[in-house]
């Protein structure tokens, strides 16, 4: 093993995380797709990306799923104000 | 006939869907005052154009649509005022990778230790998350809510935001690199 090809499997790492989120939402051509799989073999950095932007997606999904079915939090106060204008509006 | 007025009855609307279209609000925009004027305008603007309702869907679904354009009018509108900034960012903010494109020193991936479903149990990875989440741009925010939480078509979200789908790809990579670095920064 030279340094060389050492250095070379490093390169490139930008281009595959763009892919790798890119897939997530369209299908890739040809050639990305063998760049994609041959980087990832080769690549130990990009390969615990990969495994981590998924969850990321799933533990993002769970919190604004969280946020909106957290209840009850618009204020009494606020409440009362936006009737308020509802009624003056309504006459 | 009498059905219907009920559930359109202004009167009803703030307690019955008051919470919801906060909670769907809080989840899309940081401020918490800025939140509670949305619901306002959304309730006023929906009470404008009432007669307009078709019935074709639910009141809430049809307020929490009215609410969905506004949260968006604000992105677009804010978006204009930051976007030199903001383009300026992408570029040079935090540099990710090398000029050859390899990972640089500081921003290269640890493995967190738990790269499966197991994640999604673990309340300190879910704090620090949200801490992060809440710490990106408010483009970013709005571009990954739009796709990952409403499932919406890529086109149709640079359409809305008024941004080039080379920039939308742009958003979607460094919102997710800036996020698994603020996790792994901030030590799981």
């Amino acid at each position: 093993m030279s340094s060389g090809m050492k250095e070379e499997k490093y390169e490139n790492c930008q281009k595959a995380t763009f892919l790798l989120e890119k897939r997530q939402y369209k299908s890739l051509s040809l050639w990305d797709l063998i760049f994609l799989k041959y980087h990832l073999f080769n690549c130990a950095l990009c390969s615990i990306y990969a495994k981590q932007t998924l969850i990321i997606n799933a533990l993002i999904r769970d919190l604004i799923t969280h946020r909106e079915t957290s209840e009850s939090q618009l204020d009494s106060n606020t409440k009362e104000k936006i009737k308020s204008e509802i009624n003056n509006k309504l006459g | 006939m009498e059905i219907i007025d009920s559930a359109l009855d202004p009167k009803q609307w703030v307690d019955t869907h008051g919470d919801y279209l906060f909670s769907f609000a809080r989840a899309r925009v940081k401020d918490v005052e800025y939140a509670k004027d949305l619901v306002q305008e959304t309730f006023l603007s929906a009470l404008a154009k009432r007669d307009g309702f078709k019935g074709q869907s639910s009141i809430r679904t049809w307020l929490t649509a009215i609410l969905k354009n506004k949260i968006i009018d604000g992105y677009r509108k804010r978006s204009i005022e930051t976007v030199s900034n903001e383009s300026v960012n992408w570029d040079t903010s935090v540099d990710f990778f090398e000029t050859n494109g390899g990972w640089s020193e500081k921003t290269r991936p640890i493995a967190f230790g738990f790269e499966d479903e197991k994640a999604l149990e673990n309340k300190d990875l879910k704090r620090i998350l949200e801490f992060c989440f809440d710490k990106l741009p408010e483009m970013w925010r709005m571009v990954f809510v739009m796709k990952h939480i409403d499932d919406e078509k890529s086109n149709h979200i640079c359409k809305e935001l008024k941004i080039t789908p080379s920039n939308f790809w742009v958003i979607i990579h460094r919102a997710k690199l800036s996020l698994r670095d603020c996790l792994q920064k901030n030590e799981i």
